[in-house]
């Protein structure tokens, strides 16, 4: 028996326990480093953590290099394809590979599970040592990375870990509770949690607040400036910008409105709303399905205070759409693609008609089904469909315009307006004028891109034919 | 002289753009257009206020030109966020905050205003030293120095390998201005050197763009001569501050390029390309304005040139004072008469930079303010005629009486918007 088990326990928790539990719930994943060299020595001390925990069969087939040459870094940077500042910042990146020699060909990945296992104790290690780290495990050309740094090729890249000192305070995100996740002597679950295709008809509200939360904490949109980013802003999409617009217009209409925010997310609709017209309006409520959502909006603006009044509320009901706001509330409804979400989302329209006050406006925006998305057939080529954009978003459905009608019609709604935003001809406008880039008829290129670009809003017919179909309704 | 009565009516119509925090207007530039937000923007028509009203003062020494300057200050003050960065700085694609080199150009401009006041015996206003420490601070240090590439991004989204030549040397002129205000100087030292390096590594040494800066340090095949004539002010300051003559040789190759790209018949070719003839329309008033503007902040200014824009410049002012944004929007040259809408809108961001010239021009004169007159003309609307409106209370375009856009002035949304 080694020296710490045997340390005095209270209630069967060993104070070596306590301490473990305190190390795993302060740990983050860092991703602001300071500009200050880490020791060799502790280097040395994480590595010798990592080797120390279980491999399969004793293979102990890592093998670690740590590279602070600041342009090998750069090169790294560029094979991972991460596109991350953290991966230039860090001093450290330690490289994590396996040997392929000794890997054994059997259906449990032990070579990548050791790997994976070793990849824990470095950064549960750069924690004790008082390091921040963050682990990159998606690396697009893990033989690059092999080449750039000299490995010979039975050594295979699986990861890099990035070592250095903490320069920032990343808020807690959301763990699954413990009783959520383990059962005793046997197993009760019987549906997936998150199902390997976007239907949403197989998620029920509980699964889709539960991964809308999870993802907002780990891809969420930057809180103090830098540290969670990892997606492009989308607030400069033409699609973000009219709806802005749109909505500040109905805004404009009213004195001193409240407006509502249909499942905010991570906040962007709301945030550009204060910063527009958050004095005029009395008060912005930002609604989604989570308290964790809620709490990330909260942080979020509490750092960047945009101007203007900010509620944030969760949704009422454990397994039902139930907006926390009395009848006729609001003026002024936002929702921006969001109705994707459900596949019925009769309930979430009929809330929103319900808290809309008489003479109030609601903005949908909601994506065509019949707009031919390319990234979806390529998605669709590659096997790959679930974890492409809605890896992003969640699960979508896409509506017809008869279908999305309808179901407004259902709701007690009545459309003022119907518009269509990036119809399908201006994809074949795009490559008319690449093809006349390529056999040099770039005046002409010009002038057709120029025609497109003036027609990114389409009425009548023409918007059955477009990416996302907008209604004004009241 | 023409300038003088011009630039009267001009301070006429910037009034009818003047609400509650700042400058009202539709924007209409290259990446798009921003027309249902018509609120007060914080993006480089600042920087041609701030320096017209600076060139005015000099010129007639009236106080109500530091009155502005101080009521400037304010309005972005109120318009500053949390992290630094001002609400509405996008222009074209406004109501978005983190415009580049919208900030940083209107914070050197305000330090410039800032060194003037101090001259002219006026505190700057309250405030206006924080407002510039937080922007250099939070923004500038903390978000978009990248210490790997030694230079400032452009944006805290991914690309961290991409900074953009024409906003770095805006910065650079920020951290001159501000190090010298605030007697800090030597700690923006190792920023300005960064910044400055990248500046010389981003030109075009050879080829059909010798001397220009790309709008990004990636693109190696296209020129935005406005924007490069940006990076002139910072090169000559560089050149004097350091000695180095490096800038010196780099700001003479670019001012070179720059004035290739003026048209015989007025305005700035639109972009410039390595491996196609290049994208002369629209050609853009304020970016003539700007890049005249540019190589005179750098000692470069050429009567003569001068004389053949400001004339082509005058002929595109409308009755109402303000200014058309663009010549050949959609049609390229010869321009098509009547002219398409983008053209003939006038838009406070680009308008701002023909005040400061126009205010260069005539600082000695004592002007008048015009009252904005009325303006109907013809227009055409994705091809097809409308009529555009404008008087000191609104500007609209219509197509058979049905209106196509609508915005009273001072108000932060269009009315109508189906543009």
């Amino acid at each position: 028996m080694t020296e710490t088990n045997r340390m005095p326990t209270v209630g069967g928790v060993s104070r070596v326990g306590d301490a473990f539990m305190a190390l795993l719930e302060g740990r983050r994943s860092t991703r602001m480093f300071k500009d200050e060299p880490v020791p060799r020595e502790l280097l040395e001390r994480m590595v010798r953590a990592a080797t120390l925990l279980p491999t399969a069969c004793n293979r102990q087939l890592w093998h670690f290099v740590a590279v602070t040459d600041p342009t090998l870094k750069t090169k790294l940077s560029r094979l991972s394809d991460a596109q991350q500042s953290y991966l230039y910042d860090a001093p450290v990146l330690l490289a994590v590979f396996y040997d392929t020699s000794l890997e054994t060909r059997n259906p449990c990945n032990t070579a990548e599970v050791t790997v994976g296992i070793a990849i824990g104790g470095l950064l549960l290690a750069a924690e004790a040592h008082g390091l921040g780290a963050i682990y990159l495990g998606g690396i697009r050309r893990p033989t690059g990375i092999g080449k750039a740094l000299g490995a010979p090729p039975f050594l295979r890249c699986f990861g890099l870990v990035c070592v250095g000192w903490r320069d920032d305070d990343p808020p807690a995100p959301n763990h699954r509770p413990v009783p959520e996740v383990l059962e005793f002597d046997g197993c009760s679950r019987s549906r997936p949690r998150f199902h390997a295709d976007i239907r949403p008809h197989l998620w029920s509200l509980v699964q889709t607040a539960d991964f809308r939360d999870k993802l907002l904490w780990y891809k969420g949109v930057h809180i103090d400036g830098k540290t969670l980013h990892v997606d492009p802003d989308s607030r400069s999409s033409p699609v973000f910008q009219f709806m802005t617009g749109r909505l500040g217009m109905m805004l404009a209409r009213h004195d001193h409105p409240k407006i509502l925010d249909v499942l905010s997310f991570n906040g962007d609709v709301v945030y550009q709303l204060l910063n527009t017209a958050g004095r005029q309006a009395e008060t912005v409520y930002a609604y989604d399905l989570t308290p964790g959502i809620a709490r990330y909006i909260q942080e979020r603006f509490g750092r960047l205070s945009p101007p203007g009044h900010v509620a944030c509320i969760v949704n009422a009901g454990a397994d039902r759409v139930a907006i926390p706001l009395p009848d006729g509330h609001v003026q002024a409804i936002s929702c921006y693609e969001r109705l994707e979400h459900f596949e019925d989302p009769l309930p979430l329209l009929r809330e929103m008609r319900r808290v809309l006050a008489t003479g109030g406006r609601a903005l949908i925006l909601v994506s065509n089904r019949f707009y031919p998305h390319l990234y979806r057939y390529r998605r669709m080529r590659e096997k790959n469909y679930a974890l492409g954009r809605n890896w992003n978003r969640g699960p979508e459905r896409k509506f017809e315009p008869a279908q999305i009608e309808r179901l407004l019609e259902q709701a007690g709604f009545r459309v003022t307006e119907a518009l269509g935003l990036q119809p399908v001809f201006l994809k074949c406008a795009a490559l008319v004028a690449g093809m006349c880039r390529k056999i040099g008829m770039h005046g002409r290129a010009d002038r057709v891109s120029d025609w497109a670009g003036q027609r990114f809003v389409v009425r009548g017919g023409f918007r059955k034919y477009s990416s996302v179909l907008v209604y004004e309704v009241e | 002289m023409p300038e003088a009565g011009a630039l009267a009516a001009l301070e006429g119509w910037l009034e009818t753009q003047h609400g509650a925090g700042g400058f009202y207007g539709p924007s209409v530039g290259l990446r798009g257009v921003s027309m249902a937000w018509c609120g007060p923007s914080h993006d480089w028509r600042w920087e041609g206020l701030l320096d017209g009203w600076i060139a005015l003062h000099r010129g007639t020494r009236n106080p109500a030109y530091l009155d502005r300057i101080e009521r400037a200050c304010r309005d972005l003050q109120s318009a500053q966020l949390a992290d630094g960065s001002f609400r509405n700085s996008s222009f074209d694609l406004n109501p978005l905050e983190g415009g580049m080199p919208h900030e940083p150009a209107v914070m050197a401009a305000v330090l410039r205003a800032g060194r003037y006041l101090r001259e002219a015996g006026r505190a700057w206003p309250e405030g206006s030293a924080s407002m510039v420490e937080r922007f250099v601070e939070e923004r500038l240090i903390k978000a978009l120095w990248n210490k790997t590439l030694r230079t400032f991004n452009n944006w805290l989204q991914s690309d961290f390998e991409v900074y953009s030549p024409p906003a770095v040397a805006a910065i650079v002129e920020t951290l001159f201005e501000y190090g010298g205000l605030a007697g800090t100087t030597e700690r923006w030292a190792p920023y300005i050197a960064g910044a400055a390096e990248s500046l010389l590594k981003s030109q075009f040494r050879d080829g059909p763009l010798a001397g220009a800066m790309p709008v990004t340090s990636t693109d190696r095949g296209t020129a935005s001569p406005y924007q490069a004539s940006r990076c002139l002010p910072a090169l000559a300051l560089l050149h004097r501050v350091t000695g180095d003559r490096r800038f010196g040789e780099c700001g003479e190759a670019l001012a070179g390029f720059v004035n290739g790209a003026f048209q015989d018949d007025g305005g700035i070719a639109c972009a410039m390309f390595a491996g196609r003839p290049h994208r002369v329309t629209p050609l853009f008033t304020g970016a003539t304005a700007g890049a005249l503007l540019a190589l005179n902040r750098s000692g470069r200014r050429d009567e003569a040139r001068w004389q053949r824009q400001i004339g082509w410049l005058l002929a595109l002012q409308s009755e109402s004072g303000g200014f058309d944004t663009a010549v050949g929007f959609g049609t390229g040259l010869p321009p098509r008469d009547p002219p398409d809408w983008r053209d003939a809108i006038p838009v406070c961001g680009w308008t701002a930079h023909v005040f400061a010239l126009l205010a260069n021009r005539t600082a000695t004169n004592t002007s008048q303010r015009r009252e904005a007159g009325k303006v109907s003309r013809e227009v055409l609307v994705r091809g097809r005629p409308a009529e555009m409106t404008e008087d000191a209370d609104s500007l609209a375009i219509r197509r058979r009486g049905e209106p196509l856009f609508v915005w009273r002035k001072r108000t932060s949304w269009a009315d109508v918007d189906l543009l």
